[in-house]
């Protein structure tokens, strides 16, 4: 099971990605592209030439670091009961990595000398120095609860309490703010900043990074529907339950996120403070006992 | 304003009356006197400086003349200050020096006439290219349209204030449609100070019609200056024409022609809902914005033939007539229309992101919007209630009732909010006209327009006012014809609006003016192969350039 996730989990995500393009036409009451268009950008842009705007290595390295970032991501997550990496403690691998990938982000976006693309590195610094301790505080409400380190552990021995039922709706909303969905897709705005860190990405390094964001999309919201499937469902059903949580999860954010206009750089960190707030109080309550 | 205005100081001017209520004062005497004239006129309440005129006038008054044109809104007047320069001491007092508005015009005399403003506050080059050279000015009588002389490119940009860097928007960038280059002094994400270049569009499209058109065929390149608001623009060459040759206009002309302006106002306001929501991300909205335009593009193209320029004014009335049966059409599409506009309204004001990204952003105080003399719904969201619909009205608008929105809060949110009113007073012009249209011929008879004779005309555009004034010249061709688009005034006050607010901000706040560069800029045809201009063969080869 964990190795069909495993071979899955880097290609499914740009056909979601498709799929995605035509709901959000279905709502706007136009036609859309094929499913396939988003595959069919990447490997158009995978066979094209990258203009390097600098002799910089790490313009050259970020979108690979970001690849194996995302991959590392996908993998570390349960595919029915078992994940392909799966040890004591590899929630704290997963949140290394995960940060790993926004620094990928940005160290690429600052390598150049641009100010759209500085202005975007400096959005997603900013948006994740308040969105990745949210996503720690989030996740140690479970590593708390459930007394383990392990992502796959966690998910299997959820059991309800108030705390948790919290901390399930902050894991929910730090996913859609992660998974860079519209209002908090600030770090790319496109018709503000020009795709920010990606705007000096062209050719091949853009095709890995805009692969590499689509499996990250995927990894953050496959986590949150292991948490929801594995306290459950055991092997094959808790994989079928994952997936059509997983399916109900991103239709639900492409829908929501069609409905909304983008926020500014402070109104999503006020947004993100108050989600601290909330996230430290559960911890409180968790540890307490609730 | 006249009669004040003929008390005070019509002793030492000559007075020349254009029409009912424009009158010329020609400054012969005491030229010191002017800038007190100037500012007289200025702090009354409800005045602006309509547009000004600089004209070479050698062939004719032995001097160059420029030409300072006010509206009072309230009284309905306009008022002309006509100030003679002369070649060998082509210097004038600036009115740009203690009113902000004038600042453009006076960049503009300089660059295409060589008249300089005494105290011009930023005398740097606006329309000409950077690589144009110094003391070649194309709008003098003596210099050729087809002459492209040659010179060294540079520009003197303003340098960064302080610790702030430049952030470039422009000449190129996604979320403007033209180009026009910002450059947005920044620290961090906020913006301190701006510096803008534009007129990359310019043409020469004034210079074009002088001696080489005849009056009916600039109708028609009119309204090609603008691909949004074109027929305005031929609208207001059109009236300005008949006002100098006074044509008196049918009254059935008078209708159609309030009728496609009002449809050329929806088919513009929604075009700019879409862009705002699309800006801000918000591209459901976008989406359902154009598709409801799209019935409004559908009728103009059942009513005149063409989706946008509808190529329907002359001189003297318009080209089509409007079918009786298609009134039914018009009123169905509107019905629609309605409804679909409303529950795309509450799409959008109940979308809370999208209100957050407009309120309070890119604040526009009445102060400001006065001393830059902003038009249109810009001026109209920062509490000035003037609409040239009521303050000079044309067409059919002063036998129509309808409402003009004002709003206080001069952010975004009211500027699309007075768009929003306006889409809805519109639709209601566009009911009361097709029920009261009379019937009757749609061109008046005319035999010649007289030569030497001024008009000045404005129509409000979806922007704001465009001005035209026109000189009639010698055999069936214009002498002088001025165009201004409102975006030439709004486009001024911009960095006043992002000053302070982030790059964030920036793309919005500049939309929010619903900017018209080509408009501003007077652009013509354009070769996309050589890079020349094309139109030069038009009129059957009459003062071509070889």
């Amino acid at each position: 099971m964990e190795l069909i996730g495993a071979i899955i989990a880097p290609f499914l995500p740009p056909l979601l990605d498709g799929i995605a393009r035509k709901v959000r036409a279905m709502i706007q009451n136009r036609v859309g592209p094929s499913i396939f268009q988003t595959w069919y950008d990447i490997i158009t842009l995978l066979s094209m030439e990258s203009i390097l705007p600098t002799a910089s290595l790490a313009f050259r390295l970020a979108p690979y670091v970001a690849l194996a970032s995302a991959i590392c991501m996908a993998l570390m997550l349960p595919y029915g009961s078992d994940a392909i990496i799966n040890f004591g403690g590899d929630l704290i691998a997963f949140i290394y990595v995960f940060t790993l990938f926004s620094a990928a982000l940005v160290f690429g976006a600052l390598s150049v000398d641009n100010s759209y693309s500085h202005a975007g590195a400096n959005r997603e610094l900013t948006l994740s120095l308040v969105f990745k301790p949210l996503f720690a505080i989030t996740i140690g409400i479970f590593a708390l609860k459930t007394g383990s380190l392990s992502i796959t552990e966690i998910a299997r021995s959820i059991s309800p309490s108030l705390s948790i039922i919290g901390a399930y709706l902050l894991l929910l909303y730090v996913t859609y703010v992660e998974s860079g969905f519209i209002p908090y897709d600030i770090a790319e705005a496109e018709t503000e900043i020009l795709e920010g860190p990606l705007t000096e990405y062209s050719g091949r390094l853009l095709g890995l990074f805009k692969w590499a964001l689509q499996i990250k999309r995927f990894a953050m919201i496959w986590l949150f529907a292991s948490f929801v499937a594995l306290p459950v469902a055991e092997g094959a059903i808790a994989f079928v339950l994952q997936l059509l949580v997983f399916l109900l999860t991103y239709l639900l954010m492409v829908t929501y996120e069609s409905l909304n206009a983008r926020y500014r750089l402070d109104q999503a960190t006020r947004q993100g403070m108050k989600g601290i707030v909330i996230g430290v109080v559960l911890m409180i309550i968790a540890w307490l006992g609730w | 304003m006249i009669r004040e205005f003929e008390e005070k100081f019509g002793s030492t001017l000559e007075k020349k009356v254009i029409a009912k209520n424009k009158v010329l004062y020609t400054l012969m005497v005491r030229r010191e006197d002017f800038p007190d004239i100037i500012n007289y006129i200025l702090s009354r309440p409800n005045t602006r400086l309509f547009t000004m005129v600089g004209m070479d006038e050698r062939n004719t008054e032995e001097s160059f003349s420029v030409t300072y044109w006010f509206l009072d809104w309230k009284d309905q007047e306009v008022i002309g200050v006509r100030l003679y320069v002369p070649e060998d001491e082509p210097y004038f007092p600036s009115v740009g020096a203690f009113h902000k508005g004038a600042i453009w015009f006076e960049r503009e005399v300089q660059d295409l006439l060589g008249l300089r403003a005494e105290g011009l506050p930023d005398p740097r080059r606006l329309i000409l290219p950077d690589d144009w050279p110094e003391g070649v000015y194309p709008l003098r009588e003596d210099f050729q349209y087809c002459h492209s002389p040659a010179g060294t490119r540079s520009y003197p940009y303003k340098e960064p204030p302080g610790d702030s860097t430049v952030h470039p928007m422009g000449p190129y960038h996604v979320a403007l449609d033209e180009p026009a280059h910002f450059r947005l002094f920044v620290r961090g994400e906020e913006i301190v100070d701006v510096d803008y270049r534009g007129f990359y569009s310019h043409r020469g499209i004034e210079k074009l019609a002088r001696g080489r058109l005849n009056y009916n065929q600039i109708v028609f390149i009119a309204e090609r200056i603008c691909g949004i608001c074109g027929f305005a623009h031929s609208v207001a060459y059109a009236q300005a024409i008949e006002e100098a040759a006074g044509i008196e206009v049918p009254d059935r002309a008078r209708y159609i022609r309030t009728i496609l302006l009002e449809i050329e106002r929806l088919h513009s306001h929604l075009l700019w809902l879409g862009v705002a929501a699309h800006l801000t991300g918000f591209d459901t909205a976008f989406m359902r914005s154009w598709e409801i335009r799209e019935q409004v593009m559908e009728l103009a193209e059942r009513l005149t033939g063409n989706r946008k320029t509808y190529g329907l004014v002359l001189v003297g009335g318009v080209r089509r007539d409007l079918l009786d049966y298609r009134k039914s059409l018009i009123l169905e599409t509107l019905k629609n229309l309605r409804r679909e506009f409303d529950e795309l309204v509450d799409m959008l004001v109940s979308t809370k992101s999208f209100v957050k990204r407009c309120e309070g952003v890119g604040v526009l105080s009445k102060e400001k919007a006065r001393e830059w003399d902003t038009a249109g719904p810009l001026a109209r969201a920062s509490g000035i209630d003037y609409d040239t619909r009521t303050g000079l009205p044309y067409a059919a608008y002063d036998e129509l009732s309808f409402d003009v929105p004002v709003y206080k809060e001069g952010d975004v949110l009211a500027r699309a909010l007075v768009r929003i009113d306006e889409v809805r007073e519109s639709i209601s012009l566009l009911e009361q006209a097709v029920d009261a249209i009379p019937g009757g011929p749609v061109m008046a008879e005319f035999n010649e327009v007289p030569s030497w004779r001024e008009g000045i005309s404005a129509v409000e555009a979806p922007r704001g006012e465009n001005t035209h004034y026109v000189m009639t010249g010698e055999v069936n061709r214009i002498y002088r014809w001025r165009v201004k688009a409102p975006t030439y005034n709004n486009l001024q006050a911009v960095p006043d609006m992002l000053r302070g607010y982030t790059i964030a901000d920036a793309p919005l706040i500049v939309a929010s003016i619903d900017p018209c560069y080509s408009c501003t800029e007077r652009v013509q045809v354009v070769d996309v192969e050589s890079g020349k201009t094309k139109v030069i063969s038009l009129g059957g080869g009459i003062g071509t350039c070889p």
